[in-house]
């Protein structure tokens, strides 16, 4: 591994202090030549990318400066963002995929954990393939079922007011997304309990991957039970944990499915968020400059929030190196 | 008599078979009709087939007749509809009433109209849940179908800015209907023109859009539908005539014990603008004079908020909604509640705000055990509001209100594409006077013909009274709704009610922060307009 990477760096090097930029593009396009039937094997994902991913992304970003409902275009500089910043319930929304971004922050780093090393732990092999599966038989189930069905629960005559009313708690019965107080919560609870079948899966794939060696001389020094986990084992699920915390950040403050299936940002602005606040202007109002607006100021942020997660939180192989 | 051999006689026969059957395949031979009547006068009139249709006064001694409909081998190709819902349901009815009787029957039309060219084909494309997204896409990507059966409601929002993309009707009403057997097409409407003047501010002076089925008579949004039963139980009169009486009969509900409504919180703008339209009738007049129009557009909206002439702080819009949050104690309150679940069905609540067009799938639910009634929501008296005008309730909406509920629409492209001929004989014939007598027979009510009252129709007293508790007088201009009627600012006042009704708002900063929203999307509406003549708008 360490031999690939300095055989990487090596060859970096050299196409850096090559000596002349003609040389260098000859090579380039005789390289290209020489492997054109790879290359001509790969053109279609890089077009289907270009034309599916990057162009709409530029679009959007050039098309942010403009009032567009699709048809018609015309300049309008800043003031789409003006618009959305100067929002006076924007800071409501903002509030409200915080909440549901550290509590799928905390959820994501502890529960799929958990079970995925009690799997792991397991000695009988079979009984381990068993709750594998088991856990990830789920995701088969497509999300928008699941939130349809989530909508069902919470509803008056619902799943959750069904028990309530079976244990005498009548009085506790309510529509739970139709209550300002309660429906933020009632997004936050839905898919309990909230261990991710290919969250999981990764976890679990980090947990085999840690070296025998390591776990014998652990034990040998007299690392046992929660001293063994914490120090020895979840050190190298930091690269895992790194992946899900960008992807939980990337899913949260993207994400508008479950909001725009069940509450439609309600009651009032309870459970508004930015993407959903993007989906409106795009879909409802077809405002498609300002919708556009919106995704570049989420993209901002999201790309910061990576950054900033790639240079303080050290992956796996990092805290290995070190 | 000359013995004739059999092969002379088969020859005959022959002959005589083959002539009757080229007989039969030409188009009918014109007969004349000659008839006396006991009248001033005596018409002879050539007609092709003697279908009597319209016999009117015995003053006039004229019989109107109309051909049936020949097929027409000429017409051939493909066309595409998007329709609402699925016509799988009706396809598979067998005989049985299934669905909204507007798209039913409107259906039923088109079926007769394929089967009579069978040279076309009609693919039906059903509506998603977001049908206007739907829309708005297909018309911006150019890929709209070939007709949309749709709501004239959306014309301001959708159509309006890009009335050039769909065809204008105009001329051709002009022309006679080739199914009708009035003088031209327009005629051929029982409205005729007053539906384009319901219609002109949204689409053009001059355009016609839409056409379909015309229901003369309209229900409206507010109707609330009844559990007769628990109405009986609580000792509850209906209808309520007026908004205290309607009060009385929630607080009897909800001490017998029953929860009087549901209300789906999102969307009950329904019930604030027939509150507004109330309050605010002169105001609403005075906008509509000084645009010399019938009914609001988003720039009408805009020139009213920017100039202060429609606030949401204005005392008589907080008192509608003070109105509203003294009934949300009986309200069974749901932001959106699940689509599979139908409260009154449940016996959960005992009253149902509900369009006229859902009534006939509640009455015949198979899991309905209990008499329903239903009535038009009642006007605000001076017991409750000192704002009460007494003005009669107008009537909601558009699509339902005396004009087109099975609307179609076309994109302009229907001529690129070589559609046309078939898109306009089908909407000919399915808007034919005699095809739409056929359409109205079936709805819930029945249409009625223009002037004429629901009493002179229905004579059952049951189904007068107690299913159609609610009717209003026929649909014209002067008593359409003037509501406030504009998605981006009603969202506004429908999310902060919510805070407002819990206690989280008072009333006077519910309408300042409501005011300062309203504004600020005015101010967004006219930098993303540059077609509305900001500098030409009329003075206030």
């Amino acid at each position: 591994m360490l031999q690939e990477r300095e055989l990487g760096r090596t060859a970096v090097v050299g196409i850096k202090t090559s000596p002349a930029t003609a040389v260098r593009k000859h090579s380039l396009w005789l390289r290209i030549w020489k492997n054109r039937t790879l290359y001509l094997l790969i053109a279609p994902v890089f077009f289907g990318a270009g034309l599916f991913q990057y162009y709409p992304a530029l679009t959007a970003l050039y098309r942010s400066f403009y009032a567009w409902d699709g048809r018609r275009a015309h300049f309008v500089g800043l003031d789409n963002f003006e618009f959305f910043l100067t929002d006076p319930r924007l800071l409501i929304s903002w509030v409200n995929v915080s909440k549901l971004l550290i509590f799928h922050l905390i959820v994501v780093m502890t529960l799929p954990v958990l079970v995925a090393y009690l799997i792991y732990r397991l000695r009988d092999e079979g009984q381990r393939y068993r709750y594998r599966v088991l856990f990830v038989l789920p995701i088969v189930v497509p999300g928008f079922v699941n939130i349809v069905l989530w909508k069902w629960f919470y509803s008056l005559n619902g799943v959750i007011n069904f028990l309530l009313r079976g244990v005498g708690l009548e009085s506790w019965t309510r529509v739970w997304l139709g209550d300002p107080d309660t429906a933020l919560y009632a997004l936050m609870f839905m898919g309990f309990p909230w261990v991710g079948g290919i969250t999981m899966l990764i976890y679990l794939a980090g947990f085999l991957t840690i070296p025998m060696e390591v776990l014998d001389a652990a034990i040998v020094d007299g690392a046992t039970g929660l001293k063994r986990f914490w120090l020895v084992e979840m050190p190298f699920l930091r690269g895992q944990l790194k992946l899900q915390v960008i992807l939980t950040f990337i899913g949260t403050i993207q994400g508008f499915q479950a909001p725009l299936i069940m509450t439609r940002g309600g009651p009032g602005y309870a459970t508004m968020v930015p993407g959903l606040r993007m989906y409106d202007a795009a879909m409802v109002d077809f405002k498609l400059g300002y919708a556009s607006s919106i995704g570049v100021i989420l993209f901002i942020v999201i790309f910061t929030l990576t950054l900033i997660n790639q240079r303080f939180i050290r992956g796996g192989q990092e805290y290995d190196e070190a | 008599m000359k013995k004739i051999s059999r092969r002379q006689l088969l020859k005959g026969a022959g002959v005589a078979g083959t002539s009757a059957l080229l007989a039969a395949c030409v188009a009918p031979t014109p007969q004349i009709i000659k008839e006396t009547v006991p009248v001033e006068k005596v018409v002879e009139k050539t007609v092709k087939e003697t279908v009597v249709v319209e016999k009117v006064a015995t003053q006039v001694v004229e019989r109107v007749v109309t051909p049936t409909v020949a097929p027409k081998p000429e017409l051939k190709g493909k066309i595409s509809i998007q329709w609402w819902g699925d016509v799988k349901e009706f396809e598979e009815a067998k005989g049985k009433k299934v669905g909204m009787p507007a798209y039913r029957e409107a259906y039923l039309l088109i079926k007769e109209w394929m089967a009579a060219h069978p040279g076309v084909q009609v693919q039906f494309e059903p509506k998603p849940q977001d049908t206007k997204g739907l829309f708005q896409t297909q018309m911006v990507a150019g890929t709209l179908p070939d007709l949309i059966s749709w709501s004239v409601g959306v014309a301001p929002d959708v159509i309006a800015p890009n009335i050039d993309l769909f065809y204008d009707w105009a001329k051709e009403l002009k022309e006679k209907n080739p199914y009708g057997y009035m003088p031209t097409w327009e005629e051929e409407f029982p409205l005729g023109t007053k539906i384009t003047n319901l219609w002109a501010p949204w689409v053009g002076e001059s355009r016609r859009l839409f056409l379909g089925n015309t229901q003369t008579g309209g229900f409206g949004y507010t109707a609330h539908i009844y559990n007769a039963d628990m109405l009986k139980k609580a000792d509850a009169q209906v209808p309520p005539k007026t908004w205290s009486e309607l009060i009385a009969m929630c607080e009897k509900l909800l001490k017998a014990g029953f929860t009087p409504m549901f209300m789906q919180t999102m969307q009950f703008q329904w019930e604030v603008r027939v509150l507004c339209d109330q309050f605010l009738e002169l105001t609403f007049n005075q906008i509509l004079s000084a645009w010399n129009a019938q009914a609001f557009t988003q720039e009408i909206w805009a020139w009213a908020i920017k100039n202060g002439i429609v606030k949401a702080t204005d005392p008589r819009l907080l008192e509608a909604l003070r109105l509203m949050k003294d009934m949300v104690k009986f309200w069974i309150r749901d932001w959106t509640a699940p689509e599979n679940v139908n409260y009154f069905l449940l016996k959960r609540v005992a009253l149902q705000h509900d369009g006229f067009w859902n009534i006939e799938g509640i009455r015949d639910a198979p899991q309905r055990d209990f008499e329903v009634g239903t009535f038009y929501m009642p006007p605000v008296d001076k017991a409750v509001s000192e704002y009460a005008t007494g003005v009669a309730i107008r009537r909601l909406g558009t699509a339902e209100a005396g004009s087109s509920l099975a609307a179609y629409v076309a994109p302009m492209d229907i001529v690129k594409r070589g559609t046309y001929p078939l898109v306009k004989d089908l909407l000919q014939y399915v808007s034919a006077r005699k095809q739409n007598e056929k359409w109205c027979a079936a709805q819930t009510p029945p249409c009625l013909p223009p002037g004429k009252k629901l009493e002179d129709t229905l004579k059952d007293p049951k189904e007068l009274a107690v299913h159609y508790g609610f009717f209003n007088p026929e649909m014209t201009a002067a008593r359409m709704a003037r509501d406030i009627h504009w998605s981006g600012i009603m969202d506004v006042l429908s999310r902060l009610f919510v805070d407002y009704s819990v206690g989280k708002l008072g009333l006077e900063e519910y309408g300042k922060q409501m005011q300062d929203e309203w504004v600020r999307i005015t101010d967004k509406r006219i930098t993303d307009n540059p077609t509305w003549k900001v500098k030409e708008w009329p003075k206030p």
